[in-house]
């Protein structure tokens, strides 16, 4: 009775084991061993899942060394609500002064969020983003306070389920997330050179970091060098990031900051839309200071009026009025067309078969006094010995209408018209900056030739890369382009532009009480809607000094000067042209060529000092030594 | 039969069993040693706290337990069937009780509380179960024809199980299911009965379960957990997306898919991996680096990290061992002296069966994700005990056996 039927039965019980066993291994066998391949290679792809590691952006520096954009360590800061749970409105209050939050905000953002995960199980969010590019010592501060959190009595044990709770909540439950800070110690100066970056997440061969990519200014067009290389961690390689280069810059921090308070000064005084300066070294074409106001504070990019991001210097083409007539001369010298002994009628002021009027009248001037006082007319008759052809060539020759090359972005390259589409008049419009349009960029550049003995330069901003040890990668030397006039014809020009400069001159405001200066003055009109505007001038003057062996050359522009305060180039440029070129050489000790005392009218002054912001940024300096390579150089 | 002699107790334990068994702990030991020590936290944890260790002490208790239960003849352990089948009850219902019974976090109320330890009944229930039906069926062979005793020994393996499925744990209760039924077929309840039922409830299943993966949303639907619908539509490979979802809708719910698949993803990765040979003790990089779910990889997924680390070998071996067990208690049941010994075996040759098949299944996908452990491999006192329990008493069926 026990035998028969139920003995059947564990003989089907046992049939069944064996066909589930036999089954469980045969489908082991397909995954383990026939599709063994496939499951190891996502293995192995989960295995070697590395995190990635942000490299730090290289700093931007002075020609000293100054720093005026570096990269500091900041942490966006997370936090794990799993791990926070019922101390979440301790944290909030803790953390919200330390964050600059507001606690109820914060005690919101820690409020774990419940879900079932795959396994049924309830799970709480491990990750909540609390504040981005929070500084190193902020989140010190925040570990700090989190590390001496009051959680009540001690549990007895350190590794019982409350204690290692503890401990979790304490070093793990707020945790940051390399995202590194850009800085400008020095707030809006040379912003325009530098520009300003934004930060976002990237995603990398090895997981997403955040990344800082420039928006303007040297930071974008050496986005790629100065970012450097991320690297990665996996299980097994640990690969550091590559920093970035730093770039260093042929401008000087003393004279930016000297030019930019002195055109706050002009900013005030006429109440022009917008002004700039720009001071170069007319023997290497190396740019010393670039300056636009009104400006933005790189630190804050976001705050500013979007007006105050436009770089005049070389993003915008005016009709730069009567500076552009030292081409025409110039060239007029090297082809031996006029001499500036020779004499030429001016018409008294108005020359009726061009419809071309001067300022003042004049009867016969020599060409030197055509340059010292500007006439229109005693120009436009050198140009009609040159001819369009010659004129044209000449233009371009001088670089006009061709982008320059700096490594800035958005460079205008200005417009000249081919003479095919001039008209009879043009001939004598182009000479005195009118029909074309240059960015102050060139028209600096074409002057420094002129200073220069005639080569015109590459005008150079980055002066070269280095890495964080001072190592040098890359130099930019000083480049001769090509020369514009022979060297007997500019020294020519520079005579006649030194009168420009003085009592009889229109540039008389510019004159320096220890350096011969020569310049141009330019008071341009511009055009509204195709109109010339009865008010609407721009106004500039551009000089050089020593006049004889130049050490540095400046424009400074002045857009949209109120005409009813000034608007005359000699008038609104010119004064702070001085003002700048007496305190930068004092700054960079710029031997003088002027015995004081020779001119009675004026009495020797003391050498102006420093400005003191400078003193501070000098402080600055000392506290983060340049490189050795920058000493090396000094 | 009656005529036999009772307490007559033959010479000798069944070898094959131990030795199983004792295999069966080391690897469960080192494995569990293996999942847990990967994790960051173990560095701070002293070694007398470290799950493995516990794990070992757990087995000690069991082998006592085991050694117990050897100990009086298990008929006189059946004549306390009854009290331990409505105290198992008892504890059930209890453990639905807010502050007795405890969630240990995770969703479903499981286990009561006891200070240094949690306790599962509903692991204990499966052995009093079989206790209690094993005593029942043991009658006449010609009461086994009736009617109310069938429905009787039905509702016998119905109570636990709606208790079960409240807590909820729909796998543990489903496993009523198929040791009630074998033991009732090896009894002799008319076989063409019990078809009869299994049929109905296969129907009544898969209508559930179509119910649950296809229905439009307005159907009315059983009450099912979200998890539990999830993991049923990730194992039939029905992705969450509605009709009629918008991108937005369409983006979330395949998420969702992919979180809920995640697990089951990572264990295929896993055994997968491992290869023929596995890549060494402590080397799995699945189950070192965390792919396999930490919370889950030394209990219901610890065959995961065997096969992970000692590939197909190993995994064949875990089957060899389990296969000696079953055969073992096969053979033990047809050794028995009686019709309880027999059931007694046949109870827990098939509790056995079930738990490493369902549970091995949802390591390889063959089976839904369910919370059943291993036995003796799965991290957890309340299951180690249960199973060396049941061990114990097949040593007792076999202690007494025909001679």
């Amino acid at each position: 009775m026990i035998k028969g039927a139920p003995s059947r039965w564990l003989g089907f019980l046992g049939i069944l084991v064996v066909l589930a066993f036999t089954g469980l291994a045969v489908w082991l066998s397909q995954i383990q061993v026939r599709d063994h391949g496939q499951w190891g290679r996502l293995s192995l792809g989960n295995a070697q899942r590395a995190i990635a590691r942000v490299a730090s952006r290289g700093d931007i520096l002075d020609a000293r060394g100054t720093p005026l954009a570096i990269t500091v360590p900041a942490k966006t800061v997370c936090a794990d609500p799993s791990l926070i749970y019922t101390q979440r409105a301790q944290v909030a209050r803790l953390l919200a002064p330390l964050l600059q939050m507001d606690a109820a905000d914060l005690y919101q953002r820690l409020a774990p969020k419940l879900r079932t995960n795959s396994t049924g199980r309830l799970a709480t969010n491990a990750f909540v983003l609390l504040k981005h590019q929070v500084p190193l010592d902020q989140w010190r501060q925040i570990t700090n306070a989190m590390a001496g959190l009051d959680l009540g009595p001690k549990p007895r044990r350190s590794d019982s389920a409350l204690g290692l709770a503890q401990n979790a909540l304490r070093t793990r439950a707020i945790f940051g997330v390399d995202d590194p800070l850009r800085r400008y110690p020095s707030q809006s100066l040379a912003a325009h050179v530098l520009g300003f970056v934004s930060s976002s997440e990237a995603q990398t061969d090895h997981g997403r970091v955040y990344e800082m990519h420039g928006q303007g200014g040297i930071e974008k067009t050496f986005d790629k060098v100065l970012n450097g290389l991320p690297g990665w961690r996996s299980r097994n390689e640990d690969i550091a990031a590559r920093r970035g280069l730093n770039v260093v810059l042929t401008l000087d921090a003393g004279v930016q900051a000297i030019v930019e308070e002195e055109l706050a000064k002009v900013m005030a005084r006429f109440k022009p839309e917008s002004v700039c300066a720009i001071v170069v070294r007319p023997k290497t074409g190396e740019i010393l200071a670039l300056a636009n106001l009104p400006t933005f504070d790189p630190n804050q990019p976001g705050t500013n009026v979007a007006a105050s991001f436009d770089n005049h210097i070389i993003s915008d083409a005016y009709e730069p009025g009567s500076t552009f007539k030292i081409v025409t001369i110039a060239t007029a010298l090297n082809d031996g067309k006029i001499s500036l002994g020779e004499t030429v009628f001016c018409e008294n002021g108005y020359w009726s078969q061009y419809r071309l009027r001067d300022a003042h009248g004049y009867g016969t001037l020599t060409f030197e006094d055509v340059v010292a006082k500007s006439s229109n007319i005693g120009t436009a008759k050198a140009a009609l010995r040159l001819g369009a052809t010659r004129l044209y060539n000449t233009v371009t020759n001088f670089g006009f209408g061709l982008y320059t090359g700096i490594p800035l972005p958005d460079e205008s390259r200005g417009r000249i018209a081919h003479p095919r589409s001039w008209d009879g008049r043009t001939i004598t419009r182009v000479p005195m900056g009118q029909s074309i349009m240059t960015t102050p960029l060139q028209m600096v550049m074409a002057m420094s030739a002129i200073a220069n003995g005639g080569l015109l330069m590459q005008p150079l901003i980055v002066q070269r890369l280095e890495d964080d040890q001072g190592h040098v990668i890359r130099r930019a030397a000083p480049m001769v382009l090509h020369r514009v006039v022979s060297e007997p014809a500019a020294r020519e020009l520079v005579r006649a532009l030194k009168s420009v400069a003085s009592d009889e001159g229109t540039g008389k405001a510019a004159q320096l009480d220890y350096y011969t200066v020569g310049g141009k003055t330019g008071t341009a009109q511009q055009t509204v809607n195709g109109v010339y505007g009865p008010s609407v001038y721009y106004s500039s003057f551009i000089g050089f000094f020593p006049a004889d062996n130049p050490e540095l050359c400046i424009l400074v522009g002045v857009d949209r000067p109120d005409v009813h305060i000034a608007h005359y180039g000699g008038t609104v440029a010119a004064p702070a042209f001085k003002a700048i070129a007496e305190r930068a050489a004092g700054y960079l000790r710029i031997a003088p060529d002027l015995q004081p005392g020779l001119n009675p009218e004026t009495a020797p002054k003391p050498r102006p000092e420093p400005p003191p912001e400078l003193a501070n940024r000098r402080a600055y300096a000392t506290t983060h030594p340049p490189s050795s390579a920058a000493l090396a150089r000094r | 039969m009656f005529d036999v002699p009772l307490k007559q107790r033959q010479p000798g334990v069944d070898w094959p069993i131990i030795v199983a068994v004792l295999g069966l702990m080391v690897i469960g030991a080192l494995f569990i040693a293996s999942a847990t020590l990967a994790r960051d936290e173990a560095a701070n944890v002293s070694w007398f706290r470290q799950e493995h260790f516990k794990q070992v002490l757990w087995y000690g208790v069991g082998v006592m337990l085991a050694a117990g239960a050897c100990v009086l003849d298990y008929r006189r352990l059946a004549r306390w069937a009854m009290v331990a089948y409505w105290l198992n009850v008892v504890l059930l219902v209890l453990v639905l009780v807010p502050h007795v019974g405890t969630t240990h976090g995770w969703g479903a109320r499981r286990w009561i509380d006891f200070g240094p330890f949690q306790f599962q009944p509903s692991e204990f229930a499966k052995l009093a179960f079989i206790l209690m039906l094993a005593n029942y069926l043991s009658r006449p062979p010609s009461e086994l024809q009736q009617v109310g005793l069938f429905l009787k020994s039905v509702g016998m393996a119905i109570l636990p199980f709606l208790l079960i499925l409240k807590e909820p744990d729909l796998g543990s209760a489903l496993v009523f299911l198929p040791v009630g039924l074998v033991m009732m077929f090896v009894a002799g309840v008319p076989a063409r009965r019990i078809w009869q039922f299994l049929g109905a409830l296969g129907l009544i299943a898969a209508l559930l379960v179509a119910d649950v993966l296809f229905a439009p949303p307005n159907w009315p639907k059983p009450k099912v957990e979200p998890y539990q619908r999830r993991r049923l539509m990730v194992y039939f490979g029905v992705d969450f997306v509605p009709p009629q979802a918008t991108e937005a809708e369409r983006q979330r719910a395949l998420k969702e898919y992919r979180d809920a698949s995640h697990n089951v993803e990572q264990a295929l990765i896993s055994v997968g991996s491992g290869g023929l040979t596995g890549k060494g003790w402590r080397q799995g990089t699945q189950n070192a680096l965390g792919y396999l779910p930490r919370a889950v990889a030394h209990n219901d997924f610890i065959f995961s990290v065997i096969a992970e680390e000692s590939g197909f070998v190993g995994s064949v071996i875990v089957l060899t061992l389990y296969s000696v067990i079953l055969f073992s208690g096969i053979r033990i049941a047809g050794q028995a002296r009686d019709r309880l010994g027999r059931l007694l075996a046949v109870g827990v040759v098939t509790l056995l069966f079930s738990h490493v098949f369902i549970n091995i299944g949802m390591n390889i996908r063959l089976m839904p994700v369910t919370g059943i452990p291993l036995p003796l491999l799965s991290y957890g006192g309340t299951s180690v005990l249960c199973s060396l329990v049941a061990i114990g008493l097949l040593q007792n069926v076999y202690l007494y056996r025909r001679s």
